[in-house]
């Protein structure tokens, strides 16, 4: 990575006795997209709100642009911040919204509506300049707060749940047009999201954030290809987790194979928990099986349009969420009662220190 | 079922028509009744006793004192406010339950409190005493009675408004380059000017009334620290009720067009127009 334009080094931050941020380090490359990701109360707002300087850490340093942060005012960091409830000025036109930060920087009259009406355009507001905020929509009105946190030209943009408050067709397609303008503006930008679809949609890279810690950064087909943790495993789309034993370098559940990728798992001998997403998982008809795969019986089936899920349970008893495209020469007649041939087309392999647990699925 | 319905309706209907007798009695027919008072010997003779010096002279301090007490409390207790909703600090509770204080104890105690404290025989009193200057039996004496009396209205109305603010417009305002007094002036203000001017209403009203402080703390000079209500008083005793009932269907007319206005601005029209 070039120099980071934003760098994060070592931040805690408690809240009473608890530690809601522990010990967090990141580094964001210049023009760069990071998502983070993870459930509510883990810490990522207070995270960001630590970068924009509205909350004070109680140990590490924020750098932005090289330069320390710590003991500098919000004011003077450079950043653009949207909130989840948007956060406009009421009793304020859009333009007069859009226009503050450059009314508080003394900038003059007829440059600040200058700035105002380029930002309008940038997110496709310029006909509701005069209205009231409170006479818009949810989505343009976080629009407009996205206009207004850009106006003054920061260096790093905040987002906090941007969308998180909007319905989910609103939601989808001002995921699109912050990708959009993210595009076009080129701006370093952190957004805090709990949606994994928003995070692999927007994010260059995503960090899975859980119980006040990062339990993985990187690309989103890399947290989803090959998540560092069951927590992120979990986290990000379905899985199925079962118990495993290394043997010749392959993980075994039962007699189902998932050959290893170089995950940084020794080959040796070892108890190890096997991660298999659904869509990872085919079916076969019954017939003579190959080394490395198992038998199951399908309990039940359902049809969700594009793809199939099956419950199946294997003859060493693993429950399994299967999930088969619907041109999968057995989708078309496989039911309930059904016998079937299973293999793992891939999966992750995780260490399992504490050793094997009666098995588990998860939807 | 209907039996019950019947009784429930007839429950409801006592209780409505206690309530109406209640205000009939206890506000409406007093009022007449001062109303009739004053006006007894015609509108003329109604007309001259307002136009008395003395009464002329209390009604214009009431006025002064009303208007320096909101004022005062506008900013002191607008901040209080600020200080109860917006921070977290040992004591809070307590600060916020003291707030009260001037609702629960009577008026007259709080007069009699300060008289202790600031006038000629209390230890601040005598300090200033000796300095040459006299809070009590002054106007300074007058107003600092108003202003501990009518304390509570304005928090409790500005704090009431902030409770329901976000933060996070004030937040945001900082992250868009707002200096704290820029904050504080472009984005708190306006967001609780209605609490601010419900406050202020109820201050300026509480105060026009004001009599248990004012006759403790004023000393009831006539010209110089009577205000209207202790005027009233002083007529009464003397046995002008008519001259009394003058000035007070005037300052009970003041107040019901005060509270009327407080209506108009909290309604939802009058607050789009604002």
């Amino acid at each position: 990575m070039t120099v980071p334009h934003l760098s994060l080094e070592k931040i805690r931050k408690g809240f009473g006795a608890k530690d809601v941020v522990d010990d967090v380090s990141l580094n964001v490359a210049p023009g760069e997209m990071l998502a983070i990701l993870g459930p509510s109360g883990c810490g990522k707002s207070t995270l960001l709100r630590v970068v924009a300087g509205l909350l004070r850490a109680d140990g590490g340093t924020v750098r932005i642009a090289g330069r320390e942060m710590n003991g500098i005012p919000t004011r003077d960091r450079g950043i653009g911040f949207v909130f989840q409830d948007y956060a406009l000025f009421p009793r304020m036109t859009v333009r007069d919204n859009i226009a503050f930060g450059l009314r508080v920087r003394g900038v003059p009259h007829g440059d600040r509506n200058r700035k105002a009406s380029e930002m309008l355009e940038l997110v496709g507001l310029a006909e509701e300049a005069d209205r009231p905020v409170e006479t818009l929509s949810g989505g343009q009105r976080q629009r407009v707060a996205l206009a207004r946190s850009l106006a003054v030209s920061p260096s790093l943009l905040l987002l906090d749940e941007p969308l998180s408050a909007l319905d989910i067709k609103v939601r989808e397609r001002l995921r699109r047009g912050i990708a959009a303008v993210h595009k076009k503006v080129g701006i370093t930008t952190l957004i805090v999201t709990h949606d994994q679809g928003e995070a692999m949609e927007l994010g260059d890279r995503i960090a899975v954030m859980n119980d006040g810690r990062f339990e993985q950064i990187a690309s989103p087909r890399d947290v989803y290809q090959a998540p560092a943790t069951e927590f992120v495993a979990k986290f990000i789309g379905e899985v199925n987790v079962l118990p495993g034993q290394l043997y010749h370098g392959a993980a075994y559940a039962g007699n189902l194979a998932i050959r290893m990728e170089g995950n940084g798992i020794p080959s040796r001998g070892g108890t190890v928990k096997v991660l298999l997403r659904p869509e990872d998982v085919t079916l076969l008809p019954p017939g003579i099986g190959e080394a490395g795969q198992t038998r199951a019986s399908v309990k039940s089936v359902s049809w969700l349009g594009a793809h199939l899920r099956a419950e199946i349970t294997t003859e060493e008893g693993y429950s399994l969420t299967v999930l088969l495209q619907r041109s999968h020469p057995m989708a078309e007649r496989l039911s309930a009662g059904d016998t079937v041939r299973v293999a793992a087309l891939r999966g992750t392999v995780l260490p399992d220190p504490i050793g094997a647990k009666e098995p588990e699925y998860f939807l | 079922m209907s039996r019950s319905l019947n009784m429930d309706s007839l429950v409801r209907g006592a209780t409505f028509a206690a309530a109406l007798g209640l205000f009939f009695l206890l506000i409406l027919l007093p009022l007449v009744s001062l109303n009739q008072y004053a006006v007894r010997e015609g509108i003329g003779v109604f007309w001259d006793r307002l136009k008395n010096p003395d009464a002329v002279g209390a009604l214009r301090l009431t006025l002064l004192v009303a208007l320096a007490a909101t004022a005062v409390n506008g900013v002191i207790g607008t901040a209080m406010a600020f200080l109860l909703t917006r921070y977290r600090f040992p004591g809070r509770k307590v600060i916020n339950a003291l707030v009260d204080i001037p609702l629960a104890i009577p008026t007259v105690v709080t007069g009699f409190a300060l008289l202790l404290m600031y006038g000629p025989l209390g230890p601040v009193g005598r300090f200033l005493g000796e300095r040459n200057i006299q809070l009590m039996f002054s106007f300074p004496g007058l107003l600092l009675g108003h202003v501990f009396v009518t304390f509570p209205f304005m928090v409790r109305a500005v704090g009431a408004v902030l409770e329901s603010v976000p933060r996070s417009g004030e937040d945001a305002a900082r992250t868009l380059g707002a200096k704290e007094w820029q904050v504080f002036a472009y984005v708190t203000i306006p967001a609780v000017k209605e609490g601010i001017v419900a406050g202020a209403f109820l201050t300026f009203s509480r105060s026009l009334g004001e009599f248990g402080a004012s006759i403790m703390v004023s000393g009831n000079l006539v010209g110089r620290t009577q205000t209207g209500p202790l005027y009233i008083f002083s007529r009464f005793n003397t046995g002008d009720v008519e001259g009394a009932a003058a000035i007070a269907i005037l300052l009970a007319l003041a107040s019901f067009i005060i509270l009327l206005l407080l209506q108009i601005v909290q309604s939802p029209t009058g607050r789009r127009a604002a």
